[in-house]
């Protein structure tokens, strides 16, 4: 039996990923960080179950309640969805396509229903399946697999002009 | 060239998200073991209520007993022709 991971461990390991969870609920870095400060505070405090499969699902599940509670004491969902700045989401890449690439995206993906996002988020850069997802945000199946589809069309859709632009035919 | 979905989503998630400054390590992990602390009452609102309450049992101490009831009064020194004879006095005076 594997001994619980410790505050640091969970620090190391998930904090990037909750923070640009968050991120992409509050639009900003403060608030997303002071969302993290919160969850870690709670970490401290909360014996993890053992009987957990997926310890980051579990964790996403946590922010993701959260964050809804952040979204309603500040009732700002809209301003939330339309005016989440484009800060920098992704590392500096050394090759200037993808970091082309890397900047339009997060133009791209301010420009999603929050919904849509989140799902994104969870499926392309935290590796959870489609039911982890359903799970994490209280979701049919279906309806994370539709969400997931409709925001990569739109991503396609946005960044089509640019993959013409670097890969001409 | 229209975008393969395979490579799309590949090229997407072979982005990397940028980490959280070193910074925020030992702030994020040191508030947590910042000790919690209980919220106390105020002092000014004890002593007030120690000054209520001192005055009110003060002035419980110091108020003059109830007069007993008529019907514990004994009127069996009183002797009514004595009074009578004082009350005539008082009105032949006047």
């Amino acid at each position: 039996m594997h001994a619980a991971p410790t505050l640091p461990e969970l620090y190391d390991a998930h904090a990037a990923g909750l923070f640009h969870y968050f991120r992409s609920f509050t639009g900003g870095e403060a608030d997303a960080k002071d969302l993290l400060q919160e969850l870690f505070l709670k970490l401290g405090r909360t014996v993890i179950p053992p009987d957990i499969t997926n310890l980051r699902a579990w964790l996403m599940k946590l922010a993701h309640h959260q964050a809804i509670d952040w979204l309603r004491r500040h009732r700002v969902r809209r301003r939330a969805e339309e005016e989440m700045s484009p800060l920098e989401m992704f590392a500096a890449q050394a090759d200037p396509d993808q970091e082309a690439l890397a900047q339009h995206l997060t133009r791209a993906l301010a420009l999603l229903p929050l919904e849509q996002r989140s799902v994104a988020q969870l499926k392309l850069w935290d590796g959870l399946t489609f039911d982890e997802i359903a799970e994490v945000q209280g979701i049919p199946l279906n309806t994370a697999a539709s969400r997931y589809r409709y925001a990569l069309e739109k991503l396609r859709s946005e960044l089509q002009p640019l993959y013409d632009e670097l890969k001409p035919s | 060239m229209k975008t393969n979905h395979d490579s799309f989503e590949n090229d997407l998630q072979a982005l990397m998200r940028s980490e959280l400054p070193a910074a925020w390590r030992e702030e994020i992990l040191h508030v947590e073991k910042a000790p919690v602390r209980v919220a106390k009452t105020p002092r000014w609102l004890v002593a007030g209520w120690g000054i209520a309450w001192a005055a009110i049992l003060a002035m419980y101490a110091t108020m003059p007993p109830d007069p007993p009831p008529s019907s514990q009064l004994d009127f069996s020194a009183v002797n009514p022709w004595q009074q009578h004879a004082a009350i005539e006095a008082l009105l032949a005076a006047n």
